[in-house]
């Protein structure tokens, strides 16, 4: 079952709603894990097995830390500062052990579904390197359908705890829940304990307002994803898997549909995730804040997959950059070369390890370390040269924020971006390269004609509706980001009109969305990420 | 401390207005560097131990905010 | 109260809607230009009224093997194949009741590969649903729509397939190492929503007296006796009939010479073989009038004449 399938939107989520709405508050969570439960054996009997098993973990360590910081407060009740100081660091030391430890299960859990192959790989290249004739034969054991986000989510908790940010958990169904969600489950977004989880476990009324509100998100993410995402599907498949029959101009309109193919389907299934949460009147976390409008590489992953760069951020980019070695290194440079170069070292190596992260957490392949290592040169650069560049809009009397300056920020932002998915999607980071060259060096206007973009699917009415549809999205995109609230907007209209603008949405999806005949079903593109 | 707070903000990332803005990290005014600067410069300023977990967007949104928290650390110590 | 109406009418209103737009995209004919898919096999619609005796069901294993022009010329049956690659069963169901509206078959013959491709419940619901609202299915013809659509014109189906469904190929792969397949006591288990649409096709069969058949069509890389066991368990279970040309290779394949893709499907010589096979059954065990020389059935002979010349021209060729 997927989440732009009719057997999800018309059968399994009324269903469950209907339930929900039937039973009582206290037996609502129960109602949503249970049907989360079902929705995921739908997917993998064996998935679910997985997470169950990441529940009890993080539910036991997540009581064994805190039992741990009591016993502590226990110990050092009547002592005085210097015995103080040393049981404490020698609780804090058992703490260490114990998050360690809890880490190391989720990381072996999801090493097991989804980097075992990369890693045979790997020790047979190595192993050949040293002339040793023995072939390990590695597999990854299950299809790690949304493994990466609920770990992810899990590790986000044992953490809290830790940090002392959050008290664990004695309730096993409450945790249980919040790793488990269903909208949540394939895609994310990556939540965070603290937000969703108490929200999840209230078993709040649906009311008709918010069943409106998620039900008008959950057709806008339709809109994205079948109208929009699922008709590039086939150009681009066909552009990415023939690289080598196209030239410079197409392989370029690939990696661009592929852009949009991206964001549609990502940014498209968000939409319906989030949107089956408000109809339950649970707030998850938003994943994306129009990142095409962003004017550089960093502000677009401040607004791309944002659950997912924050995520990196606290439990990354700052814990690496912001240790006792990192302070030092920090504040002697600091003194020498002042505040912007100062902390750049530190800076510098916790976000080569996000980026690596990143590149890996997508894929256990060469091309996603390349994509990880691309973003990261970028921003690198960006915060190398960033003083000479104000500098510079300073000396002529340039306003960076002055709306032509703006665009072309923009588009500069946008064309990273798309060089970067061009190496992101392709089969290897070889082919990527090849890609990548082959637009500069073969790159012939005139080979985009009628004739090559019939023969990749891209008829004329096919392109008529990619147009109108991105210029839908396109409008309502410019309105939220000049902090408009479009929907409650709509919400205020006579009730004519604003059936009349649901029966469009809804029609419109329904008829010219790319599904059922020649067109292939897509599954959600991050769902294995 | 008000004062010295915007002195070393402004030493940071000059020409922002930092009294009235309180998005300040959601508007990419202050960047994950700048803050690695910054906590630097408060823990030295104010005697205190900023930890990780404190390193969320609310507290640096605004001036206000990062009083609030420096206030609670020293408290704390 | 209110807030529970609202959404009533919102949904009835829909409803309507698409209940009215899935009258204005459902095909008004079954021609390629209407988007029908499996143009072959949709070619029953276009038959005359009650001409078709025997429908047979099945996937392409069964449109490699059983040509309705041959069974006619040697033994006067009338009959079509309505098989589609992966067939799954709730298509076969489809396919039965679409033709049972305007003939009035005395048999159905079901080829047993059916049997064993799964189903996933969300394909059967999804597939529920656009029998119920055509939108779902036919609405990608929002490119093409004509006139005929949007007047709500009746539907008249006027292509008909010149092999009856068959399909002739004539290329020859042959199975690289033979072995003879060993008798086992297993066997294979065939998922519950099979049996449950089978038993569906059985009972609509029985309800309105029409013979039901199995027939295991030859494959040497599809067919095992475990299934040849679960099948002939299901066969005594309903009371029908089994034919399994596979157990003595009673059509006499030879898996050198007929078969296009190393031993999954037949090509002509193969369905030559096998047709007469399945024929020959059908007229010794089954009470089936002989059309060959009814009047009504007299444009079958254009057919055949085409057929046998194209089988002909292939020979030659080769």
């Amino acid at each position: 079952m997927q989440y732009f399938e009719l057997t999800f939107l018309i059968l399994f989520l009324p269903l469950v709603m209907l339930i929900y709405q039937l039973v009582g508050k206290k037996k609502r969570p129960f109602i949503l894990l249970i049907a989360s439960y079902i929705f995921i054996y739908t997917l993998s009997g064996k998935l679910l097995v997985y997470l169950l098993l990441a529940t009890l973990c993080i539910h036991h360590f997540g009581i064994w830390l805190d039992a741990n910081k009591k016993e502590e407060k226990e110990q050092i009740k009547d002592l005085d500062k210097e015995e103080k100081k040393q049981i404490k660091l020698k609780y804090l030391k058992q703490r260490k052990g114990i998050l360690f430890l809890g880490i190391l299960i989720l990381m072996i859990m999801i090493t097991l579904t989804k980097y075992m192959a990369f890693i045979g790989v790997n020790i047979n290249h190595l192993l050949a390197l040293f002339k040793i004739n023995l072939k390990f034969k590695l597999s990854n054991l299950v299809a790690p359908i949304g493994i990466s986000f609920y770990t992810f989510s899990a590790i986000s908790y044992l953490v809290d705890v830790y940090r002392g940010k959050i008290k664990a958990d004695n309730n096993l169904f409450k945790l249980a829940l919040f790793l488990a969600f269903f909208p949540q489950i394939m895609e994310g977004p990556i939540s965070r304990y603290e937000d969703t989880a108490e929200n999840l476990y209230e078993g709040k009324k649906i009311t008709y307002h918010n069943m409106c509100f998620g039900i008008q998100r959950i057709c806008y993410g339709l809109l994205k994803k079948l109208v929009i995402a699922d008709r590039l599907n086939t150009p681009v498949k066909l552009i990415f898997n023939g690289y080598d029959k196209y030239g410079g101009v197409i392989l370029l309109l690939g990696a661009i549909l592929y852009t949009i193919q991206l964001y549609m389907d990502f940014s498209g299934i968000i939409d319906i995730v989030i949107g089956t949460g408000e109809i339950f009147g649970i707030k998850l976390p938003e994943n994306f804040r129009q990142p095409f409008f962003s004017k550089n590489i960093s502000e677009f992953w401040s607004r791309w997959h944002i659950t997912l760069g924050t995520w990196f951020k606290d439990y990354i980019f700052y814990p690496i950059s912001l240790s006792k070695m990192s302070r030092k290194i920090t504040n002697s440079l600091r003194k020498k070369i002042g505040n912007h170069f100062g902390p750049l070292v530190a800076g510098t190596i916790a976000l080569g390890t996000v980026w690596l992260c990143n590149g890996l957490w997508h894929g256990a392949a060469y091309h996603y370390v390349f994509f990880g290592f691309y973003h990261f040169a970028l921003i690198l650069m960006a915060n190398i040269f960033n003083p000479a560049i104000n500098n510079f809009y300073e000396i002529c009397h340039i306003n960076p924020e002055q709306f032509f300056i703006k665009a072309i920020r923009i588009i500069k932002t946008t064309i990273f971006v798309i060089f970067g998915e061009l190496f992101f999607r392709a089969q290897s980071l070889k082919i990527g390269l090849v890609m990548f060259k082959k637009i500069f060096t073969e790159f012939n206007i005139s080979s985009l004609n009628w004739k090559t973009l019939n023969a990749l699917k891209l008829f004329n009415y096919e392109l008529i509706i990619i147009g109108i549809t991105l210029l839908i999205v396109f409008i309502i995109s410019i309105i939220k980001e000049k902090g408009i609230n479009i929907r409650e907007k709509i919400a205020k209209k006579p009730i004519y009109i604003r059936w009349m603008i649901y029966y469009a949405l809804v029609l419109y999806v329904i008829i010219f969305g790319a599904y059922g005949g020649l067109y292939i079903p897509v599954e959600p593109m991050y769902a294995d990420f | 401390m008000r004062n010295d707070l915007l002195e070393i903000l402004e030493n940071i990332k000059p020409g922002v207005d930092y009294e009235n803005l309180n998005t300040l990290i959601d508007e990419h005014y202050l960047d994950s560097l700048s803050i690695l600067s910054l906590v630097a410069e408060l823990e030295d300023e104010f005697d205190i131990v900023i930890p990780t977990v404190e390193i969320i967007p609310a507290n640096f949104n605004s001036v206000d905010n990062m009083l609030k928290l420096i206030e609670k650390l020293q408290e704390e110590d | 109260m209110k807030n529970i109406i609202k959404p009533i009418v919102f949904i009835a209103i829909l409803g309507g809607m698409l209940a009215f737009l899935s009258l204005v995209f459902e095909p008004k004919d079954n021609l390629e230009s209407y988007d029908i898919r499996s143009l072959e096999a949709n070619g029953i619609l276009g038959e005359p009224k009650n001409t078709i005796d025997i429908l047979f069901l099945g996937d392409s294993e069964l449109y490699s093997s059983i040509s309705p022009l041959q069974l006619f010329n040697e033994y006067g049956i009338a009959s079509y194949v309505t098989s589609t690659a992966g067939q799954k069963l709730f298509e076969s169901w489809d396919f039965l009741k679409k033709t049972m509206k305007n003939q009035n078959l005395k048999m159905v013959v079901l080829d047993c590969n059916l049997f064993f491709r799964k189903m996933k419940y969300n394909e059967i619901l999804n597939n529920k649903l656009e029998n119920f609202l055509a939108i779902f299915k036919y609405h990608n013809r929002w490119k093409h729509l004509t006139k005929k659509d949007l007047l709500l014109s009746d539907k008249s189906y006027t292509y008909s397939d010149k092999y009856k469904g068959y399909l002739i190929r004539n290329n020859i792969k042959s199975v690289n190492k033979y072995y003879e397949k060993q008798s086992t006591d297993k066997i294979f288990d065939i998922n519950i929503e099979n049996v449950f649409y089978i038993n569906k096709i059985i009972n609509e069969c029985q309800k309105r007296g029409i013979e039901v058949l199995f027939v295991s069509t030859p494959s040497y890389i599809e067919w095992t006796y475990a299934k040849h066991n679960a099948i002939e368990l299901l066969a005594k279970k309903n009371n029908v009939s089994y034919f399994d040309l596979n157990i003595d290779n009673i059509a006499n394949i030879d898996w050198k010479a007929d078969t296009v893709d190393a031993g999954d499907h037949l090509n002509y010589l193969g369905a030559r073989k096998t047709t007469t096979q399945v024929g020959k059954y059908i007229k010794d065990n089954y009470n089936l009038v002989d059309h060959r020389y009814d009047v009504n059935y007299q444009n079958w002979y254009q057919l055949i004449n085409n057929y046998y010349e194209k089988i002909r021209s292939i020979e030659k060729s080769s």
